[in-house]
Parts: C-alpha cells; sequence; structure tokens
C-alpha cells in the first residue's frame, strides 16, 4: 500500500525518462498500481477472510450468536470492501495530487477521473468476492490460486473475446457466450484509458458498467453465503 | 411443551470425510431433555459426540437428521442463539484484539450496544479475573486466561442457557475451582448450563443430571443421585489392631482381613452384614474406626458403560 | 565451541564472497542486456497485448522508454542499426494505438535519423489508421516527404490533410508552397481550390489576406508554368525559342492568359523567361508562410 504510494510518486522521475508526454505515463503508473495492488490486497485479504477465521477457530464465537452464515460472510465482505475503497481513495489522492503538481492544474479531475478509480473499486469488489467464494470451501492457498487465475482469465477474455468472435469457426462463438456468462469480463470494468486521454465517460455508461460489476460481486457473494451457511464448522 | 432449555430428538450426524467422502457416524439419533434452571454435565469419551451435539446446538454444525431446539425454538432459526452462551473448546480470539475489544464485538453481535455493553464488558473482565490483563492483546494471553475471556464472551449478553464445552480443560487447579463456584452461581441466578467435560470429579461435585454418551448415542442419563444411589456396593468397616486370636475368632462374620497401619479394615457385601459384624467387633472389645458404605462412583459407571459399548475401539474423529 | 564459531564465520565470509564474485561477473552483462540488439526477439505487441492482464497502457509505456533508451543508445553509439525501431514502436502502438506522441517521435526519426523512409511511412500510415483526427501525423509525414524524399506532390497532399485536421490555416500557406514545388497543372488546381477553401473559413483579417495573395501568387505561378511548358514545347518544336509570346500561339496555345497577379507577362526572348511585372519569376518560395 505504502509501496504503491511511492511508486505512485516515484512516477515523476520515471516520467523524465521518456521524450514528452509525461502527463500519460504518471496517469497510467497510478491507475495500474492501483488495480495491481488493490487485486493483490483484495485477493490475499479475502481468501483468509472466511478460512482463517475457521483455520484458527476465531469463528466459534462469534457464529454461536443470533447472526445468520450469510451475515458473517457479507460483514466480512463489507469490511474488506472498506478496506479497498480506503486503498482507492488514497491511490486516487495520490495520483491526482501527483498529476497536478506535474501539470500546475486540476482540470484532469473530471468525472471521468472519478468513473476510473470507482470502477477500478468495483473490479476490486469482484475480485475480492472472488477471494471470499473460494475460502468458503477450500484452503487460502488454493482460493487464491482460484482466484487470481479467474481473474486473470477475466482480463484475457475481455481482450480475446473480439477475436473470437470475428474468428470462422462458430463453435468460437458459443465457447464466447458460455465465457461471458461465467468470467468477469475485467475490461468492461476498466475506464483507465479516459484519464490517460482524458477521454468522455458518460454517467450512463459508468453506471452501467458498475452495475455489471456490482451484479457479479454479488452473485459471487451469494454463492459463498450459500455454500458457507451449508459447511460444518468442525 | 413448556420450554425446556435444550431438547433433541433423534439427533444425527454423519460426516464425510476425505475426497472418497468416508462417512463416519458422529451422532445417532440423540435425544436430549435438559430443563432449565439445572447443571447438566454431559460426558462420554473423546470422539463420543459431545461436541458433536454442542455444535450442532450453537449452530456451528448442521444435523443430518432428527431436530432440537433452545428453549423451544427450532435451532435452524439463527434466533435460538439468543439465549445462549457458548463456550468453544480451547476458545480463540483474533490475537490482536484487547479483552475488551472482543467482548464488545461479540456482544455486538448478540444484539448489544452503547453504554450497556460497555458496562457488561467492563464487569465481566473483572468477573473472571482478567482485570489485570486488559491493555494486553489476547495474542499475550495464556492459555488460563484465553479460557476465562471465553467465559466472559459467553455470558456478554446475560443469557439463560450457558453451553460449555471442556469449560475446565486448561486451568489450573484454582482456575477450575473458579469455573466451578461460577458454574454454582449461575444456577443460582436461575440459569441452565450445560457442559461437557471427561474430568468426572468435576460432574459429581457440581451436576443436577447428567449424561452419558458414547458411540454417538446417550446411554444413560438421569439425576446424578439417581445415576448414583442405586445400590450399595459395598461396605467398608475400618477398627483399631486386632489380636491375631480375635482375627480368626472373628473371621466368620467378618471374612479375611486387610491390614492397615492403624490396624484393619473389612469389607461387607450388604450394610446389614457389616452392622452384625461390626456388633461382634465391638462386643469382643474391638475398637470401630469407622464404617463406610461404599456406591458404585460415576467413574465405575462410565468405566463399566463403556465396556459394555466397546468404547475402548474411540473412532478418531475430527 | 570455539571451532563451532570459527566454522560459521568461514560459511558466512564464504557465501558473502560467492555472491560478490557473482554479482560482478553477472552485472555487466545484465545491464548490457537492456540494450536491444536483434528484433527477432522482440515479443508480438498482439500477444503483449493478451497477455498484459489489462495493464497495457503500462506494459505500452514499458516499451516505449525502451524504444526511447533505444533511440539514445544508437546515437550515442553513432551506428546505423536502426531495425529495432520500427518493431520496438510497432510493440508499443499495438499495446496502446491511441499512443500517438510514439508514431510522431518514430514517424520522423525513423525518416530523419535512419533513412528508412518505408518504415517511416509504414508508422505513420498505421497512426494516421489509429488516430484519424491527429493532425501532426500527415504533417510529419509531409515534412518527410518534402525534406528527405523531395516527393513534393505527395508532401503537398498530407500538409493540406494537416491543415484541415488541425484548422491551422497556416498549414494551407505551407501545403500552397509545396504544391509549388511540385509545379504540376493539378497540384496548382487542388492549392488553389485548398486556399479558397480555407479562404471561406478564416475570419483574421492578417490571415485573409496572407491567403488571398498566397492563392493569387498561386495561380499567377500555374499560368507561368503553363508558359514555360508552352515556351519549352515551342523550341522542342521548332528548335529555336519563340521571339515573343504571340509565337506560342495556336500550336502550343490556343489563347495567351492573363496574369492572374494584375500585371503582364514579360518574356525575355534571349533567355525564354517568363516572368510576371508584378510577382516577377517563378520562383522556389520560402516553404514556411
Amino acid at each position: 500500500m505504502v509501496f504503491a504510494v511511492l511508486l505512485v510518486i516515484g512516477s515523476i522521475t520515471i516520467s523524465q525518462l521518456t521524450l514528452g508526454e509525461q502527463f500519460r505515463i504518471i496517469a497510467n503508473i497510478g491507475t495500474s498500481a492501483t488495480q495491481v495492488f488493490g487485486t493483490l490486497i483484495a485477493v490475499f485479504l479475502g481468501v483468509g477472510l472466511v478460512s482463517k477465521e475457521i483455520d484458527r477457530r476465531t469463528c466459534y464465537p462469534a457464529l454461536a450468536r443470533p447472526i445468520s452464515r450469510a451475515g458473517f460472510v457479507t460483514g466480512k465482505y463489507l469490511g474488506l470492501l472498506a478496506t479497498l475503497l480506503l486503498n482507492v481513495v488514497l491511490m486516487a489522492a495520490a495520483t491526482a495530487a501527483v498529476l497536478a503538481f506535474y501539470r500546475g492544474s486540476a482540470v484532469f479531475l473530471d468525472f471521468a477521473f472519478a468513473a476510473t478509480f470507482a470502477l477500478t473499486l468495483v473490479q476490486l469488489a469482484v475480485c475480492a468476492a472472488l477471494a471470499v467464494l473460494f475460502s468458503t470451501f477450500t484452503t487460502a492457498t488454493l482460493a487464491a490460486i482460484c482466484s487470481l487465475s479467474i481473474v486473470g482469465a477475466g482480463w484475457l477474455f475481455g481482450e480475446v473475446r473480439f477475436f473470437w468472435l470475428n474468428a470462422r469457426q462458430a463453435d468460437m462463438k458459443q465457447l464466447v457466450r458460455v465465457l461471458d456468462v461465467l468470467l468477469p469480463n475485467m475490461s468492461l470494468l476498466d475506464v483507465k484509458e479516459a484519464v490517460t486521454y482524458g477521454d468522455v465517460v458518460t454517467v450512463g455508461s459508468a453506471l452501467a458498467r458498475g452495475a455489471y460489476g456490482a451484479g457479479y460481486a454479488a452473485v459471487l457473494l451469494l454463492l459463498a453465503s450459500v455454500i458457507f451457511s451449508r459447511r460444518d464448522i468442525r | 411443551m413448556a420450554d425446556l432449555a435444550i431438547t433433541c430428538s433423534s439427533l444425527s450426524k454423519t460426516y464425510r470425510l476425505g475426497f472418497r467422502a468416508r462417512k463416519v457416524e458422529a451422532l445417532a439419533a440423540l435425544d436430549l431433555a435438559v430443563a432449565p434452571g439445572s447443571i447438566y454435565g454431559f460426558i462420554g469419551p473423546n470422539g463420543a459426540g459431545k461436541s458433536t451435539t454442542i455444535k450442532i446446538l450453537v449452530g456451528l454444525v448442521r444435523p443430518s437428521a432428527g431436530r432440537a431446539a433452545l428453549f423451544g425454538r427450532d435451532i435452524s432459526d439463527p434466533r435460538a442463539r439468543l439465549s445462549v452462551g457458548y463456550l468453544p473448546e480451547n476458545p480463540s480470539f483474533h490475537d490482536f484484539m484487547r479483552p475488551l475489544e472482543v467482548l464488545r464485538y461479540l456482544g455486538r453481535l448478540s444484539g448489544l450496544s452503547g453504554a450497556d455493553l460497555d458496562r457488561r464488558a467492563e464487569a465481566l473482565i473483572d468477573r473472571v479475573g482478567l482485570g489485570h490483563a486488559r491493555d494486553l492483546t489476547v495474542r499475550k494471553f495464556s492459555k488460563g486466561m484465553v479460557q476465562r475471556l471465553g467465559l466472559a464472551q459467553a455470558l456478554i449478553h446475560d443469557p439463560p442457557l450457558l453451553i460449555l464445552d471442556e469449560p475446565m480443560s486448561g486451568l489450573d487447579p484454582i482456575g477450575r475451582k473458579e469455573v466451578r463456584d461460577l458454574i454454582l452461581e449461575l444456577r443460582q441466578q436461575g440459569k441452565t448450563v450445560f457442559f461437557s467435560t471427561h474430568i468426572l470429579p468435576d460432574v459429581e461435585s457440581i451436576c443436577d443430571r447428567v449424561g452419558m454418551v458414547f458411540k454417538g448415542r446417550l446411554m444413560k442419563e438421569g439425576a446424578l443421585q439417581g445415576l448414583l444411589d442405586g445400590t450399595v456396593r459395598a461396605v467398608e468397616l475400618r477398627c483399631g489392631p486386632l489380636t491375631p486370636t480375635l482375627l480368626e475368632a472373628l473371621a466368620p462374620v467378618t471374612g479375611p482381613a486387610t491390614a492397615l497401619p492403624e490396624g484393619h479394615a473389612f469389607s461387607f457385601a450388604s450394610v446389614e452384614a457389616a452392622n452384625l459384624a461390626a456388633a461382634r467387633l465391638l462386643a469382643s472389645g474391638g475398637q470401630l474406626l469407622s464404617l463406610l458404605p461404599h456406591r458404585e462412583s460415576l467413574e465405575e459407571t462410565f468405566v463399566r458403560l463403556a465396556g459394555a459399548v466397546g468404547a475402548a475401539d474411540e473412532r478418531p474423529l475430527p | 565451541m570455539r571451532s563451532h564459531s570459527v566454522t560459521l564465520a568461514a560459511l558466512l565470509a564464504a557465501a558473502v564472497g560467492v555472491t560478490a564474485l557473482t554479482r560482478g561477473v553477472l552485472e555487466p552483462e545484465a545491464s548490457a542486456r537492456g540494450a536491444v540488439r536483434d528484433p527477432a526477439w522482440l515479443p508480438s505487441g498482439q500477444v503483449l497485448r493478451i497477455a498484459s492482464f489489462g495493464q497495457r497502457l503500462l506494459l505500452s509505456d514499458f516499451y516505449w522508454l525502451r524504444t526511447v533508451s533505444y533511440m539514445g543508445e544508437t546515437l550515442l553509439a553513432r551506428s546505423d542499426r536502426w531495425e529495432a525501431l520500427l518493431p520496438l514502436t510497432e510493440i508499443v502502438t499495438d499495446l496502446d494505438p491511441r499512443h500517438g506522441y510514439a508514431y510522431q517521435v518514430t514517424g520522423s526519426n525513423l525518416a530523419g535519423l535512419a533513412g528508412r523512409h518505408a518504415e517511416a511511412d509504414r508508422i505513420l500510415e498505421k497512426g494516421m489508421r489509429a488516430l484519424p483526427e491527429r493532425w501532426n501525423l500527415p504533417f510529419i509525414q509531409a515534412t518527410n516527404k518534402f525534406i528527405f524524399e523531395q516527393d513534393y506532390p505527395a508532401a503537398a497532399r498530407l500538409a493540406r490533410r494537416a491543415a484541415e485536421l488541425s484548422k491551422k490555416p497556416h498549414l494551407a500557406l505551407l501545403a500552397a508552397n509545396l504544391s509549388a514545388l511540385a509545379n504540376t497543372d493539378d497540384e496548382y488546381d487542388a492549392a488553389a481550390a485548398f486556399l479558397t477553401q480555407m479562404l471561406g473559413q478564416a475570419d483574421l483579417p492578417e490571415l485573409r489576406d496572407d491567403l488571398a495573395t498566397r492563392l493569387t501568387r498561386i495561380r499567377t505561378f500555374q499560368v507561368l508554368a503553363r508558359l514555360e511548358r508552352a515556351v519549352t514545347a515551342h523550341r522542342t518544336r521548332t528548335g529555336r525559342l519563340p521571339v515573343r509570346l504571340g509565337d506560342l500561339l495556336p500550336a502550343e496555345l490556343t489563347t495567351l492568359p492573363a496574369d492572374p497577379s494584375g500585371g503582364r507577362f514579360e518574356y525575355d526572348p534571349a533567355t525564354g523567361a517568363v516572368r510576371s511585372s508584378v510577382l516577377g519569376p517563378r520562383a522556389p518560395l520560402r516553404v514556411t508562410r
């Protein structure tokens, strides 16, 4: 976390290595660092969220209280989400500060800037939900591997989907239809080009993207709740 | 039904273990009824199903079949757990928290809040003897301190029913006495205490009722006195030193003697036989030291039952 | 106990020694590895894009920094081996097709420093497909065509495109000068048409004056060029220069054109040169303004 903020500040130095257009390098490092470090935080905190409570038996006195399992999972998840929110806000502030320092103005602080970081939070919410889902029925290590693989596959799929859709074989299109439902299409939640190039992001587009991610995370969390409710804590 | 503190009917649990889903029957049609205001000792060998029963009651494990209810409310309803305070076996808490934080966190989950919660937490910290440790994190706690904190969290919401899994384990003799006193005090406040243990003297000293569970079945259940009163197994007579002549003369009524530092001891099958022998002894100038009826102890009952069900081949259970 | 500590100390010293030694061997090699030697070893931009896990902008920046340092190293080494510049920039722009600055810098350096004109065209045309609105790209290609290839018609066409995209009518003046260098009838027509169009859009008085002056000059030069071609044709046909412009009728010209600058055409029978009494001879113009 501290490292990520330092990286953003350090991006000024990196940006001086290039010819012109330092702005884009600072912006790219800021948005990418938020995504990459946020994803790692979301996954590695997320996988410990439930499985660690079971392994260390700290959930026993909590689950024997008048709360439902779903409530427990949701509460833990919301706690993690608050951590991620803080993380994203800090990174956005650091990026904005560095960009403002470099530019001498804050014109880039528009809706697109806010939407990019807000949608990054939605991405992290999906990652965290994946991690929590896996951690309800497997070990932390396995859960981390599984969630990172699916997040990675989600990014890959966002890139190759276009090629596959234009492929000759009809079965590729069937595969795309199936993966559309199964995998989180992370690139739908990614508008960081808007910060780099000052694109306009409409409120409707941002809301639709946010709703897609929130819906996906909600499905995962529901699954996690169902699995955890059926699980015996021994 | 006048709401019993705990009712279980045909409660069963079959665990599936490992990749091949090997079935292990942890609990087989267990029936149980615990009346409010009593202290109920739940005893059995390791792996008999004590912990499984308790975990089903507090909602950690789902029963495979059968029903259970706390104060008439089915355990599938989370609100059933409003009325229960649970002390897990070897409890464990987030080790970065201080005791007051643990109590506030768990108290809030039981629906407490604000000044009421703070007040109760403060009082319980002192009540369980952790007042000196309020600024330490749980990481630095000894096993006994964690156990005390476990008791405090079970009591934080002042529940009418306490379910304690091995509450004495990990405590030194003083701690055990404190826990015993606490349990007795709770009964005086009208609470129901249900606890599992394999330390039988603890049960004998404080329980009203006892259930013995073997291989997932309740084998014997009843009031402690009822379990023990049944028969006088033997009466022991002790007397001062006797001359060999006198020993021989008394032999027909006393049977063989056992030598003791202070004299001799005799064992009789009935009170009547003992009385007869005592009368002869006194009449022949012997000195009567004591006359003690030997009832079957809980331990003997337990061992006898264990032998009957072949509990020696215990199955390891998680 | 003592021998124990001595053994430990020896092991420690050995371990430190090994790391120091290997580092000394490896470090020069590692810093040399940053240089791109053979473009065949560069990955494909499309593959990198898929494997970037959503971080293609960052990866594009990374390869751009490598491209910049490659340019620096090649310049410092005074070597003419520029074969990795295009592949590197292809990677950068495959990863981020909107990285306009990369097309610009590589487009001008490939032509200016490396003399690889076809490659410069390739990267600039890729850039114009990806960023059809970015005026710098046709502008840079126009300068490439003008300075390094002397392909004036192409340069003029690209300059007009840059002028149109940038809404900078000054570039129309440049385009007109390039057309004058091209010196073909079609180019004069195109330049005149474009200047007329720009005149319709310009509102600054000074700019309108500039555009109007340039338009007159282009039209005058067009006629002068036509007269020059007629004089040459006359000499080819008859073997000598015409005595006066009227001699060009009717074989070379149907009518004698008027001077669009408002003066009249003056003809020197000794040299065969034609000039306008107002604007003088058709002469190479300053390219800027």
